[in-house]
């Protein structure tokens, strides 16, 4: 039987980053194939390599699809083949129907009118073979997020779906929803509609999946048959994570002392769904000089956690009590809390962490403009000499200080955004993400960086999605699921297969 | 890179300088000392109006309400005045309005987040309206004897130059500092730039937001008192003009993009001298109202179109955006 798609050799570079090197994947008419790797391991890359989000040209390698090889330009071509993706966050119009969301773009129409009893009719058919019992009328925003899903799902039948790719359809649904979404994948299997599917969750994917593709690092580690040998969550962990670990943290002898930071029972509900609890009650502390992880997966609320401690930059209905150097400490505003002296680097450093548009010198200075102003005017002499101070200090690779922020290559951009947040001089520093995105010698630069500030007697907070990264330069970890902290340990008792297991663990602990 | 830095306010200036020589030699009279003057003191109060204009829309906003800013608290002085009270009680009651107006306006688009396009649409209108409603007896704010003096900052002269002029050269350079040397003035640029960005380094992105209305109110203000000194009375009909066209055209035009967070004194300067220009030599060739509003119309569009072009906003700050 030929391969419904084969990908050959895929190779996608972004500047400074190879995201995919040489990765190969065969499907075939009527499986499920499973995708799984680590946060960054290229399997998002890959399907957007695949559904045409990254045009032909700007990838290597070839695609073969029903026997010919393609090249699409757009999400456009490929959908038109039959193939079909399904994003982790919804593309679902909110205050539209049911049955106006699936037909959205294609829409029956007679004259160019819509025929309305002709698409309800047909939404009918569709929400039968999903599942779903609701009007064709009823709208988007009144579904729970399983129904959304299977909203979705029936969106790309009505494109008469060939392939259809799923990523991380389950991380938001519950366990009968869950379940409902995974047997009709076994339905589709059987009328010879193949999927791929995206998943943290192994079990799922040991249950249902047909193959499993693992990736790490932007390649193919292997596929696994899934009815040649019995699959267990540890085999696919080991091959998940097994790389092996050289010289790639520089070295650091860990002088702890006293508390600096501590949270106690921190609560934080979603911004747009009161109610829904993000931060369940977390409780975590930072000593001086100590680097200490959060381990965890996408959606984990690492991110949002950090955030909702630095001022309220996420969330309401912000609960609990937070502590710098003892004393109780008042986060409500962010300017409270960079007074209070924390700092958050963002993960997002395009979004949030650099004013794009700006030179490096504003950049630097912009969250202590007022270490280098009297009386509200700002000392160009004083502000040129500490942006040059830590151009060279950071050994931020420009053509000056006045070259924008635009211009600069990610890792020397992130250096920007760290010498903006050394600058405010803040006792603990949150980092986000600190080395997405930027190329293996700026990561040292950027470790070496969190060594000498742990080593002047800060705390440091690192998020992370690379647990190598973690387990190389942090002292203490904390592993973080859905909301909570489920684990707590020194880094010398830490490894990937013990992360990854807490987490699996509270994943199966949830059904 | 260089030719978008240079871009816009390159070629405008390129185009002001061409345009200029050759109304000089085409139009009888462009050229007369009489006429330099009239032009740049017809252009100081819309340069005025340009850089409160400025301020708004480098932190990503616009104010279609300064010329109810303009025309209703110095109309205000002027009525006072007419009715016996001081000049000094006048004029602190004018400003008085002017920011209790730039509050309510600030407060609306920082706090209650209306798009700064509708609530300063909204709120100019409600300003017009009490004005002609509540505050003054006619369209029209007479000159009168308690104000006798004050028409010098219309009308008086520093060293030969036209006061409106001096008046705009000192506005230049303090808006110009304030932008440039003042931690206000860098936050602005921050917040243009990238709002949320400005927001989670800790920059107090609100009061800053609010405090651009205030001062362009104020500067508003500043400008309709210029023009009223300068014709000996207050128009309010102003309101219903389309001056406020030719203020977005000069911001626009001298390339300040409206996306937010670039540009500065220099190109409300150039897009100032352009617009003056260009309006002066029409008035000289004897072009009809609706024969200007068409040539404005045109210049604007492209204007606008030029400068999405040029200053496109992304996907994310698009979600943010408020034009």
């Amino acid at each position: 039987m030929t391969a419904l798609l084969e990908m050959r050799g895929i190779s996608k570079t972004f500047p400074g980053v190879k995201a995919l090197r040489n990765v190969n994947l065969a499907v075939q008419a009527g499986e499920i194939h499973a995708i799984c790797g680590e946060n960054g391991a290229g399997k998002s890359t890959l399907m957007k390599v695949l559904s045409g989000v990254y045009p032909h040209g700007s990838y290597e390698g070839d695609i073969i699809y029903e026997g010919e090889q393609r090249q699409f330009a757009g999400i456009s071509d490929s959908e038109r083949l039959g193939i079909i993706i399904i994003h982790q966050e919804l593309a679902l119009v909110p205050l539209l129907s049911i049955a106006e969301n699936i037909f959205l773009g294609h829409e029956p129409a007679k004259m160019g009118v819509i025929d309305w009893d002709e698409a309800f009719r047909r939404t009918r058919e569709l929400l039968a073979k999903v599942g779903l019992n609701e009007q064709p009328t009823a709208l988007i925003t009144h579904l729970g997020v399983g129904k959304q899903q299977l909203v979705e799902i029936a969106k790309a039948l009505a494109k008469k779906v060939r392939l259809l790719i799923l990523d991380e359809p389950t991380a938001s649904l519950n366990e009968s929803d869950s379940a409902a979404l995974l047997e009709l994948l076994r339905e589709f299997r059987r009328q010879g509609i193949a999927s791929i599917l995206i998943s943290h969750k192994l079990n799922e994917l040991a249950a249902v999946a047909d193959f499993i593709t693992v990736l790490r690092d932007g390649t193919t580690v292997e596929t696994i048959d899934c009815h040649a040998e019995e699959i267990s969550e540890a085999r696919i962990i080991r091959s998940m994570v097994g790389r092996e670990m050289s010289e790639r943290y520089p070295h650091r002898v860990p002088r702890i002392g006293d508390t600096l930071f501590e949270i106690r029972d921190w609560r934080v509900e979603h911004p747009q769904h009161p109610g829904r609890e993000v931060i369940k009650g977390v409780s975590l502390n930072i000593r001086a000089g100590e680097v200490v992880g959060i381990a965890g997966l996408m959606g984990a609320g690492r991110t949002e956690l950090a955030m909702s401690v630095f001022g309220r930059a996420y969330g309401r209905h912000i609960a609990g009590q937070a502590f710098i150097q003892g004393r109780e400490a008042d986060l409500s505003s962010i300017q409270k809390a960079v007074a209070g002296g924390l700092a958050y680097l963002t993960e997002d450093r395009k979004n949030l962490g650099l004013i794009l548009g700006e030179d490096i010198k504003s950049n630097i200075t912009l969250a202590n403009l007022a270490g280098v102003s009297r009386y509200g005017v700002i000392d160009d002499h004083g502000e040129t000499e500490v942006a040059e101070q830590y151009r060279s200090k950071l050994n931020i690779r420009s053509s000056g200080i006045l070259q924008k922020a635009l211009n600069l290559s990610g890792g020397n951009q992130q250096k920007v955004v760290l010498s903006k947040w050394l600058f405010a001089d803040p006792c603990v520093l949150i980092l986000d993400e600190p080395t997405r995105g930027i190329d293996i010698g700026a990561k040292y630069e950027i470790y070496t960086i969190i060594n000498d500030l742990a080593a002047s007697g800060k705390g440091v907070l690192v998020i992370s999605s690379e647990m190598p990264e973690l387990l190389g330069i942090c002292d203490r970890l904390y592993v973080m699921n859905e909301g909570r902290l489920i684990d707590e340990m020194p880094v010398h008792e830490a490894s990937q297969e013990k992360i990854m297991a807490a987490i699996m663990r509270q994943h199966g602990a949830a059904r | 890179m260089g030719i978008k830095n240079l871009g816009q306010q390159g070629i405008v200036f390129a185009v002001f300088t061409a345009l200029f020589p050759i109304f000089a030699i085409a139009l009888p009279g462009f050229l007369t000392t009489a006429n330099m003057l009239t032009l740049l003191q017809n252009v100081a109060v819309l340069g005025i109006l340009g850089l409160a204009m400025a301020i708004v829309v480098i932190g990503r906003g616009i104010d279609i309400s300064l010329i109810a800013a303009l025309a209703v608290p110095p109309g205000l002085v002027l009525q006072m005045v007419q009715d016996g009270h001081s000049l000094s009680i006048s004029l602190a009651a004018a400003f008085a309005l002017s920011i209790a107006f730039g509050l309510v306006n600030g407060w609306l688009i920082a706090y209650a987040e209306v798009p700064s396009l509708f609530t300063t649409l909204a709120s100019g209108l409600f300003l017009a309206g009490l004005g002609q409603a509540a505050l003054f007896k006619l369209d029209v704010v007479q000159w009168s004897p308690g104000l006798d003096g004050f028409e010098k900052l219309g009308q008086g002269n520093l060293l030969g130059i036209p006061m409106p002029v001096v008046m705009f050269a000192l506005a230049c350079i303090a808006v110009a500092f304030l932008l440039r040397q003042t931690r206000l003035g860098a936050y602005i640029y921050a917040i243009g730039d990238n709002p949320n960005g400005a927001r989670v380094t800790g920059i107090p992105t609100r009061p800053i937001i609010v405090l651009q209305y205030v001062m362009a109110a104020l500067i508003g203000c500043a400008a309709g008192l210029i023009m009223a000194s300068s014709v000996n009375s207050m128009p309010t009909r102003i309101f219903n003009s389309t001056l406020i066209y030719d203020v977005i055209l000069v911001v626009v035009l001298g390339g300040i993009g409206l996306s937010g967070g670039r540009g500065g004194v220099v190109n409300v300067i150039i897009g100032t001298l352009l617009i003056g220009t260009m309006l002066n030599g029409m008035t000289i060739m004897d072009v009809s109202y609706s024969g200007q509003n068409l040539v404005k119309g045109v210049v604007l569009l492209i204007a606008v179109i030029t400068d999405s072009f040029l200053n496109p906003r992304n996907e994310e700050t698009a979600q943010q955006g408020d034009i």
